[in-house]
């Protein structure tokens, strides 16, 4: 049976609810994709905001580090290994940079008198907010 | 044959109802989240607002109120920038009747009714021992103060008792009472913080103010889940499913400190010797009322190991877990039965009931 004699013979075999249902699958991989797949748009975010304006977000599982301008001067965050911390800071006191690094989802550490702060963010976040 | 009839009629329904539950899946993926969330710098620090299931209108709405409520309480609040009051220390440094701004008042006669149950442990009036150590400044100091400048403070102590309040008028008795109020502020903007939700007709949400919360309703039938920082470690110590209506406080040494010649001096003051605390690294409360919470978990701290059991039985604190330096972990029965631990801890010790 040639190629062309096989499609024909599948086009006979299955219905248009058959059809229906391989295009649904089709069409549902990407969302399989984005929810189980490493480090794709569904994995954690690191949520950047600088006073009271608009956050950035950058994802936790690429290795950077970034220069964010704040009120008093530049904080410097560092992300590796899915952990994100401050590793340089304008401010007097360097709570920032002491508080270490931070992986939890739900996680926020703040440089108060930069009015920078970080936060890792996640949609399927264990935690809802972190006391401390 | 027709087509129709190419597979079972059986194995046709399932793979509608397979194709049914994928859409579904799909609708469920692609709604927005439910839960709004709000951050801005406010009141001193980072404040956290989620909401719920109220829509995004009116989870706006309702957080930009309360963002501006904290706004104007900081303003009142701020202990030693000019304010509402800044103004009352003025006049209570002169020992004589005045009138002072109502916005300061209800804090105020919190602040007292908390001094009295925490025998003392909770003292908003020693605002000049905690300038004295230099904790009433954006910055940090270098070293700690002499102690003969903290003995000076001591020999006419400045306690909550010594502020009287006649309607809209104050005085205190000892000129040294200077008010403090940064272990009961943040509580006290989250209680009303949490009505002025409540006013926009919002019933499940969490007010976070640089990590002491309050939370309301759950998300949907699920609670929300609290973290607990370590005190000592990145990370988390412990979780927990707050119930409604349940503030989650916790005092720590690693708030606000700095170091000198290698000892640590943190913020929370011990009124009875005039220096930081000793023997805990954090003191964690759960509570229905954020302002009690504030002062409790401020109140435990102090009263360490040996004596938080006490004081938190006085103050009606039902929900406490304490950090000892050692890292020990003390709690009382009703606190085990509701904390996780990501790691188990050192030692824990289970106290007696506290009702």
């Amino acid at each position: 049976m040639n190629p062309d004699s096989k499609l024909a013979g599948l086009r006979h075999m299955l219905t248009t609810a058959d059809w229906v249902v391989v295009a649904g699958a089709l069409l549902f991989l990407p969302v399989l994709y984005s929810y189980y797949w490493p480090g794709s748009a569904r994995a954690e975010l690191v949520e950047i905001q600088v006073a009271d304006q608009e956050p950035m977000h950058v994802p936790l599982h690429i290795d950077r580090r970034l220069a964010i301008q704040g009120e008093l001067g530049t904080s410097e965050i560092q992300i590796r290994d899915h952990r994100v911390r401050f590793t340089r800071s304008p401010c007097e006191a360097k709570l920032c940079i002491a508080s270490g690094w931070h992986e939890h989802a739900g996680e926020t550490v703040a440089c108060l008198p930069n009015r920078v702060s970080v936060s890792i963010v996640s949609s399927d976040s264990v935690y809802d907010a972190i006391n401390y | 044959m027709t087509r129709a009839t190419c597979l079972p009629r059986r194995a046709r329904r399932v793979y509608l109802i397979a194709l049914a539950l994928g859409i579904l899946l799909l609708v469920q993926a692609c709604q927005p989240d439910k839960v709004y969330r709000q951050q801005a710098f406010v009141f001193g620090t980072l404040v956290e607002i989620r909401i719920w299931g109220a829509g995004q209108e009116r989870a706006r709405a309702a957080s930009q109120a309360v963002l501006r409520d904290f706004d104007k309480l900081h303003e009142i609040l701020h202990a030693w920038k000019p304010g509402a009051l800044g103004r009352v220390n003025q006049l209570l440094a002169t020992t004589e009747w005045a009138t002072v701004s109502p916005s300061t008042l209800p804090i105020i006669e919190q602040s007292k009714r908390l001094y009295s149950m925490s025998d003392g442990l909770f003292n908003p009036a020693i605002g000049r021992l905690i300038a004295l150590w230099g904790f009433q400044n954006d910055g940090l100091p270098e070293h700690p103060p002499q102690q003969s400048e903290i003995d000076k403070l001591l020999a006419a102590p400045a306690t909550m008792d010594q502020v009287l309040i006649d309607g809209i008028r104050i005085r205190a008795s000892n000129p040294s009472v200077r008010l403090d109020l940064g272990g009961i502020g943040k509580g006290y903007a989250i209680d009303l913080g949490i009505q002025r939700l409540e006013e926009h007709g919002i019933h499940s949400a969490i007010i976070n103010a640089g990590g002491d919360l309050h939370a309301i309703g759950g998300k949907g039938e699920r609670p929300w889940v609290i973290g607990i920082r370590h005190p000592r470690k990145d990370g988390i110590l412990a979780t927990v499913a707050t119930r409604d209506n349940e503030s989650v406080f916790t005092s720590g040494d690693y708030e606000r400190f700095f170091e000198h010649q290698g000892s640590r001096y943190h913020h929370i003051l011990d009124p009875r010797t005039g220096r930081p605390a000793r023997g805990v690294t954090s003191v964690t409360v759960i509570h229905h009322n954020a302002t009690e919470a504030d002062a409790a978990s401020t109140a435990l701290f102090i009263a360490g190991a040996d004596a938080w059991h006490a004081v938190a039985r006085k103050m009606g604190i039902r929900y406490v877990m304490l950090v000892s330096s050692d890292g020990t972990v003390h709690m009382n029965p009703a606190m085990a039965e509701r904390i996780h631990f990501e790691d188990e801890p050192p030692a824990v010790v289970v106290s007696g009931p506290l009702q």
